[in-house]
């Protein structure tokens, strides 16, 4: 992919994530969030959830990567906003699909949307990269 | 948000009294090994070299002493960051979180507040923009 040949509508390598008990746990250690309906079923459904879910920000975490291929060319992220719509589960494989919105001569605007098998729309979120020079 | 136990039943009022307040400012410098570690968890391996994923500020929470969410859970609902200028590996940057509002919702609370990671000449580097919601008594 070059940055040059990227236009605005171009669909980015869509990423299929399962996000296992393991990970949430690591995310729990790395960020120090032991919230218990991370990690305990009861606790999550005391909360009104159906069982436990994955931390927000883990989902933003992981999400990110869809942009990856731009870093490689030198984009760095100017912006990063996320609308978290419903919760994953764990052990569910989330979809993150990515939709160029626009493209200047040194910026991009890309559009993500974060599905699982449970709801066609966990998240919805825009990134904006930026060419530093 | 980080904390060790989880408190239930606590009125708007709690929070109210925060509003407006900001944290001590904490010294957090961005490690090699903390990028790796929170790669790791996503599954990917960090092939960026010194590039620091645009989510990871918010693993500062576990640093900053921050009242109003000491031994609270919260959902996140919106959450954006903005940087002035790419962390990193090896910044350190001067961080506090400001409670910018507290509002009833039907029957949650939302707070709005926000992190803000400075540099050594006090510019702001990047801030993170969290609301926040807790069922409310």
């Amino acid at each position: 992919m070059h940055a040059g040949s990227i236009k605005s509508g171009d669909t980015l390598e869509p990423l299929h994530i399962e996000v296992t008990e393991e990970m949430v746990t690591k995310y729990g250690e790395v960020s120090g969030d032991f919230n218990p309906i991370h990690f305990d079923d009861r606790s999550a459904r005391e909360k009104g959830f159906p069982s436990k879910i994955i931390h927000g920000m883990f989902s933003m975490a992981i999400a990110s990567h869809i942009i990856d291929p731009y870093l490689q060319e030198g984009y760095r992220v100017k912006t990063y906003e996320m609308k978290f719509k419903a919760p994953v589960l764990v052990g569910e494989t989330i979809r993150i699909e990515g939709t160029v919105k626009a493209i200047e001569k040194e910026s991009m605007t890309v559009e993500i949307n974060v599905s699982s098998p449970t709801y066609p729309q966990v998240a919805k979120s825009e990134i904006l990269l930026h060419v530093y020079k | 948000m980080a904390s060790r136990r989880y408190l239930k039943g606590v009125s708007i009022m709690d929070f109210k009294q925060w509003e407006g307040a900001t944290t001590l400012p904490v010294s957090i410098t961005v490690t090699k090994e903390l990028v790796d570690a929170y790669y790791e968890t996503t599954g990917f391996l960090n092939n960026h070299s010194h590039h620091v994923p645009p989510a990871l500020p918010m693993i500062f929470y576990q640093y900053l002493n921050v009242p109003w969410i000491h031994e609270q859970s919260f959902i996140h609902k919106d959450q954006k960051f903005h940087y002035e200028h790419p962390i990193s590996i090896g910044d350190t940057l001067q961080c506090t979180v400001f409670l910018k509002s507290v509002k009833k919702r039907r029957q949650f609370l939302v707070l709005d507040q926000e992190l803000i990671g400075k540099n050594e000449h006090q510019n702001i580097v990047f801030s993170a923009k969290s609301t926040l919601l807790k069922e409310a008594e």
